[in-house]
């Protein structure tokens, strides 16, 4: 009795033990402060570590590969020995990393070379126009409120992020949005290695950022440092600081200088997109940095700052144009960024978003769809004059947006298939009947890229003979009693789709399908919700899929497409979650991807890219659909748009013109039209089309050839 | 009875011939259809749900017609009572265009399709719409790039009609309700005065014109913005090609500024043979009866018309189905529960309780998901509903049958000795006729809303079935397009209230306060 009343005793007195043990633990001081200094050695230790064992990895996957080589006879010996290039390409990456020393680098002046050639690239047009005039407040809408206003960390990147750091931020080098030729940003100077690989930046001595402090070459170092340290998860920006920058290294307050593994074009403005963080505003930086800096708008070298009393959460977040701005006279940045504010507004469906804008709460709408533009937008604040609409045609690399054929699958594996399958999408009925005619048909894979794209390269044509042609060859000789083709042994050519169920997407495929049952083709819709059918490509099960992948200028990419280590595992099945939906894979494409990737002129980088384009058109693995090669914009009349030599409306090379901030306020005209609105006064209706930037392109293009009788 | 019999048969017989001599008849031709679209109604090439179901309907038929030869005369009650239907006269006439309108809506292409009924080429005649697989192009002496296509008859009527000789004769409406997506549609204008208008309009015109290079295929030669009937704004030429090479600015019919990019001199261009301008209708067009569509096109680019009658078809078809077998269920099932009561009753009311308080939206919607998409279709969406659909049946039959199994007329049965099911299908079902007969239109009426209301979600019949709900949901998500709207609406309201008068007017008719034997 008496040892149970001990251990009844016991009990309390050990849990209270554990308790305030645990509490103490809660209570520890967490160290919140910048210990940078700490950090660099540690991480410079652990990128050596992590060469050092990647290099090890890759010299015995070498020898192993070799030995195979020797061992393998007749056509295995291919791909064993392609593998093996690629290995040495590796070997050579992890030795040059090796012999730059320290990652995160402090050296000296001394340690930059003597006969680097700087360039400054002030030889550019100039962007906007000279009429613009600063003020007045810019009003546009957000569909939800940003979770936070960090740049970086837990749920940092959500779609507002655009307007308050990709857009605004400056970096170092950026590139110009009519000639795609780099431009100076904080950096006034930059010159590049002899070998390509490393890119020497001097910062201007007159950068600020936003509280006034002048930047440093050390705070590049800090943004990898904060993006890196284990005080928050962020495994994207750990990876690419490991593998895609080889060193960031200072020299003295204003020169740096940031290497890249392998040699790029426009390698500057590659390394150069880093932008620096403020040391001074991250005094306070920890593990809790997610929450402590949740609604902190950090110092920024941009245009605009976000003031804390202009976070208004859940409702609007109030940009400010930045008093003094640094780069305010700079010449590719005089006349942008010209409203004092920018408000945004949540307002949570589109169409109570464009019930605003015809309302004058705000003062743009994009107009593009079909629907917006000709039936919505035909209203009375049009017909009078108090809203301009813009046709806007730009120069934006078009989205690849078509059917993306998987191989592996039969019947698509066989040529004359797919070749059937391109002949048999009548996707100008498409552009005819659901979108005006307006649209244009994509012609080629990564088409529209100013250099990089073969304007040649016409998307086969629907043609209900060429199409049976095709599918004859295949072997689809007979046809069954439902119209569908089927070859001897019964097979029906009958292939699936699979693609998001949206409207407009249903309409679309409807069409096409019942198109190519005219072609004895029985397109099969397999029409999935948005993360279904994503999941499904991913895994590499369908067999035909409609996708577009956004692919940001300058440079087009192939890798993640064709290359055959996205396509197939060690097993030689098909390789989940890449972007090689084609699940594609040849020796010849993946040289050519490789070189897209690691070109160091441009020469060399078109003709690549050109050529990859005619295998891909030859072997018809993609079904180029649609692209639209303008945006449609309705503005109040007073927001006001460049008219200018250098800019018509808006830089060509832009997504979204707003992206550029080109436009204006211009507070008399308002007040004018305020008061024509107020007593009926009208003006002209305005309905322009600036299409100075359109035929470009379509200049060089052949005529269809007519096939032969 | 006789004549049902008799249609039944015939029925049957046609579905029969037409399999044999390779003729599409119209409805008939359905069973066979069905059969081989979908998987396991065929083994291998052999439609054995077609032939069954000729089977089925030839004896079916053949059974009606014989009894009604030898069962004697008719129950004076059961005479009484259609009398009294037939007095009521708004009932009477409503069940006579619903029938109507089911046999307009078994005529099937020979209404509505996009296959001529009949053609004349070459002093031959044939009949495409009645052929199981499509004429080509060729057949038809077509040598451009679709010559191996389907061969289309409204072009064909087009040129032909223009030509002599030859001949084609089109449905009533010559397009399919589904899997037709017409061309753009555009609209003749006039000039009075320097100001274009919309023919037959009194306002000068705002929108769209065109000068086509083909006007029934939409092929734009260029296209302006007009306001207040002038040229107005931005216009678009296109070469032959289809590839844009024109562009223009205009300002009360002057032009400001124009820019051209194709081969060949600007003014040869703008002077190619094109037609008159005409007014620019985009899908959803509003009703031109120039180019034959009567009530409008879709967003999708269906012609409204054909899309409401196909949507008619399809309610047709599924009543057809979906009540015989519900109530067959629901019938047997509760006048079970209620003849043997007790245990058998505890239990089955158990698992209808069960089952109706499963939420049928959900159901469907998880269903609707896991269906592989070869077998989505009707007969999926019916067998959902039909699992659910028995449930209300019960409960009236139950209560019936609990009533009237201590009658004395069920005791005698008993006593002379008759089978548990003779006793429920020859004496318990006759005497609640009334019951089921005044629920039958309501029921119907049930279906044709749930169908559309399934539709109208997203979670109904693929899109191949023209159905109403689809058509009100594209309707009320182009409001500015009122024509798709008011049509489907008036349609389907048209429809229920048929019903609805048919049920009101059987209800009175079969009131067991006029006619019964126990007062």
């Amino acid at each position: 009795m008496r040892r149970l009343f001990s251990i009844l005793t016991l009990l309390p007195l050990a849990a209270l033990a554990l308790l305030t043990g645990a509490c103490r633990h809660e209570n520890a001081e967490i160290s919140r402060k910048l210990d940078f200094d700490e950090f660099l050695p540690i991480y410079n230790r652990y990128i050596n570590q992590w060469l050092l064992t990647q290099q090890a990895d890759t010299n015995k996957e070498l020898v192993r590969v070799e030995g195979e080589i020797t061992a393998a006879n007749g056509d295995a010996k291919t791909p064993l020995e392609l593998h093996s290039k690629a290995l040495k390409l590796d070997q050579e990456k992890w030795k040059f990393r090796l012999g730059l020393g320290d990652y995160l680098k402090v050296g000296k002046i001394p340690d930059v070379p003597q006969n680097l050639v700087w360039q400054n690239g002030m030889d550019q047009p100039e962007i906007g126009d000279p009429a613009s005039k600063k003020g007045g407040v810019f009003r546009k809408y957000i569909e939800t409120f940003p979770p936070t206003i960090r740049p970086f960390g837990g749920n940092s990147n959500n779609s507002f992020r655009g307007d308050l750091y990709d857009n605004i931020d400056m970096p170092l080098v950026g590139l110009h949005p009519a000639t795609m030729e780099m431009i100076p940003g904080v950096a006034k100077e930059w010159a590049t290695s002899e070998d390509s690989r490393t890119i020497y930046f001097r910062i201007d001595p007159e950068a600020r950022y936003s509280d006034g402090e002048p930047v440093h070459a050390r705070d590049f170092l800090i943004t990898a440092y904060l993006r890196v340290s284990d005080n928050i998860v962020n495994p994207y920006d750990k990876h690419y600081f490991r593998e895609e920058i080889a060193q960031i290294a200072m020299y003295d307050d204003l020169t740096l200088s940031i290497s890249m593994p392998e040699a790029k074009l426009y390698a500057a403005a590659i390394a150069g997109a880093l932008t620096p963080n403020a040391p001074n505003f991250y005094s306070e930086y920890g593990a809790d940095y997610e929450q402590r800096y949740q609604w902190r708008f950090p110092p920024t070298t941009g245009a605009y700052e976000v003031r804390p009393q202009d976070i208004n959460k859940g409702v609007s977040i109030t940009q400010t144009r930045v008093k003094n701005w640094w780069a305010k006279d700079r010449k590719y940045y005089q006349y942008r960024y010209n409203p004092d504010k920018i408000v945004h507004t949540v307002v949570r469906d589109e169409s109570k978003a464009f019930e605003l804008f015809r309302a004058g709460e705000l003062d743009t709408a994009l107009l593009t769809t079909p629907e917006l533009w000709y039936e919505k937008s035909e209203m009375d604040p049009v017909y009078k004059g108090y809203i301009d609409r813009v046709t806007f045609y730009r120069k934006y690399p078009k989205v690849p947006r078509g059917l993306y054929l998987n191989v592996s699958k039969a019947p698509l594996n066989d040529l004359n298939v797919r070749i059937g399958i391109q002949h048999a999408m009548n996707w100008q009925k498409v552009i005819d009947v659901m979108f005006r005619g307006d649209y244009q048909r994509l012609n080629a894979f990564n088409a529209g890229y100013v250099n990089f794209s073969d304007a040649s390269i016409t998307a086969r044509p629907f043609s209900i003979d060429s199409a049976r042609a095709a599918f004859r060859e295949a072997g689809y000789t007979q046809e069954g009693r439902d119209g569908i083709l089927i070859k001897a042994d019964g097979t029906r050519l009958s292939i699936s789709l699979t693609y998001p169920t949206m409207p407009i997407y249903d309409r679309i495929f409807a069409i096409l399908r019942e198109e190519a049952k005219s072609c004895g083709f029985d397109l099969r819709l397999d029409g999935q919700e948005a993360t279904v059918a994503y999941k499904k490509e991913m895994q590499k099960q369908h067999e035909m899929a409609f996708g577009s992948w956004l692919i940001t200028p300058p440079v087009p990419d192939f890798h993640q497409f064709l290359h055959s280590t996205n396509a197939y595992d060690d097993k030689g099945n098909p390789k989940p979650q890449t972007n090689n939906t084609f699940v594609w894979g040849r020796a010849d494409t993946d040289i050519l991807s490789e070189k897209v990737r690691m070109a160091s002129t441009v020469e060399e980088l078109k003709d690549a890219a050109w050529k990859l384009q005619h295998i891909m058109h030859d072997e018809a693995i993609f079904v180029p659909a649609f692209s639209v090669d303008f945006v449609r914009v309705g503005s109040w009349r007073w927001v006001r748009w460049p008219d200018c030599e250098t800019t018509r409306f808006s830089p060509p090379i832009v997504y979204d013109p707003h992206d550029a901030f080109v436009y204006w306020i211009d507070d008399a005209i308002k007040a004018d039209t305020q008061a024509a609105r107020r007593s009926g006064r009208v003006y002209p209706e305005s309905n322009r089309v600036v299409d100075d930037y359109r035929f470009d392109t379509a200049a060089t293009k052949e005529p269809e050839p007519t096939a032969p009788p | 009875m006789r004549l049902l019999g008799l249609l039944i048969l015939f029925l049957g017989a046609l579905a029969a011939t037409g399999e044999v001599m390779n003729i599409d008849f119209p409805t008939a031709r359905w069973f066979f259809d069905v059969s081989r679209q979908m998987p396991g109604l065929q083994f291998k090439t052999f439609p054995w749900f077609g032939w069954l179901s000729v089977g089925v309907m030839v004896l079916g038929g053949l059974t009606i017609i014989v009894r009604s030869f030898t069962s004697g005369p008719r129950n004076p009650v059961t005479v009484r009572r259609i009398r009294r239907f037939c007095e009521i006269k708004r009932g009477y006439y409503s069940l006579i265009i619903l029938i109507l309108l089911g046999g307009f809506a078994s005529l099937d292409q020979v209404v509505v399709g996009k296959r001529a009924l009949a053609v004349k080429y070459d002093g031959k005649w044939s009949f495409p719409a009645f052929l199981p697989t499509d004429l080509k192009n060729k057949d038809f002496g077509i040598t451009d790039k679709d010559a191996e296509g389907p061969a289309d008859y409204r072009k064909l009527k087009r040129t032909w009609d223009q030509a002599g000789g030859n001949r084609v004769i089109m449905p009533l409406i010559p397009y399919d309700p589904t899997g037709d997506t017409l061309p753009p549609r555009s609209r003749r204008m006039e000039v009075r005065d320097g100001i274009w208008y919309e023919a037959s309009s009194g306002k000068p015109y705002f929108g769209l014109v065109g000068k086509y290079d083909d006007v029934a295929e939409a092929r734009l030669h260029l296209r302006y913005t007009m306001r207040r009937g002038m040229l107005n704004g931005p216009a678009d030429g296109w070469n032959t090609a289809g590839m844009p090479v024109y562009s223009a600015d205009y300002k009360d019919g002057v032009i400001v500024s124009d820019r051209y990019n194709g081969e060949g001199m600007k003014e040869d261009f703008l002077k190619a043979d094109s037609s008159d301008f005409r007014a620019v209708k985009y899908h959803p067009a509003p009703p031109i009866p120039e180019e034959g569509n009567w009530l409008g096109t879709t967003s999708q680019g269906y012609d409204v018309l054909a899309y409401l009658y196909g949507g008619l078809q399809v309610n047709f078809k599924a009543a057809l189905i979906y009540l015989p077998i519900i109530y067959l269920i629901g019938i047997s099932i509760g006048l079970l529960m209620g003849y043997f009561g007790g245990w058998f009753d505890l239990a089955a009311q158990r698992i209808i309780e069960i089952l109706s308080n499963m939420p049928f939206l959900f159901i469907v919607i998880i269903l609707s998901s896991m269906v592989p998409e070869k077998f989505k279709g009707l007969p999926i969406i019916l067998t959902i509903l039909i699992a659910f659909g028995w449930i209300g049946m019960t409960f009236l039959m139950r209560t019936a049958a609990y009533r009237d199994k201590e009658r004395d007329y069920i005791s005698a049965a008993k006593i002379l000795g008759a089978s548990t099911p003779r006793i429920l299908f020859r004496h318990l079902l006759p005497n609640t006729v009334a019951i089921i007969v005044t629920v039958v239109p309501f029921t119907m009426s049930d279906l044709v809303f749930s169908l559309t209301s399934l539709d109208y979600l997203g979670f109904g019949l693929p899109p191949e079935y023209a159905t109403w709900g689809r058509l009100l949901n594209d309707g009320l998500s182009n409001l500015s397009a009122p024509w798709l709207v008011t049509s489907t609406f008036a349609v389907l309201v048209g429809m229920l209230i048929l019903i609805s008068f048919i049920g009101e007017a059987v209800r009175e008719a079969f009131d067991p306060k006029k006619f019964t034997y126990y007062r």
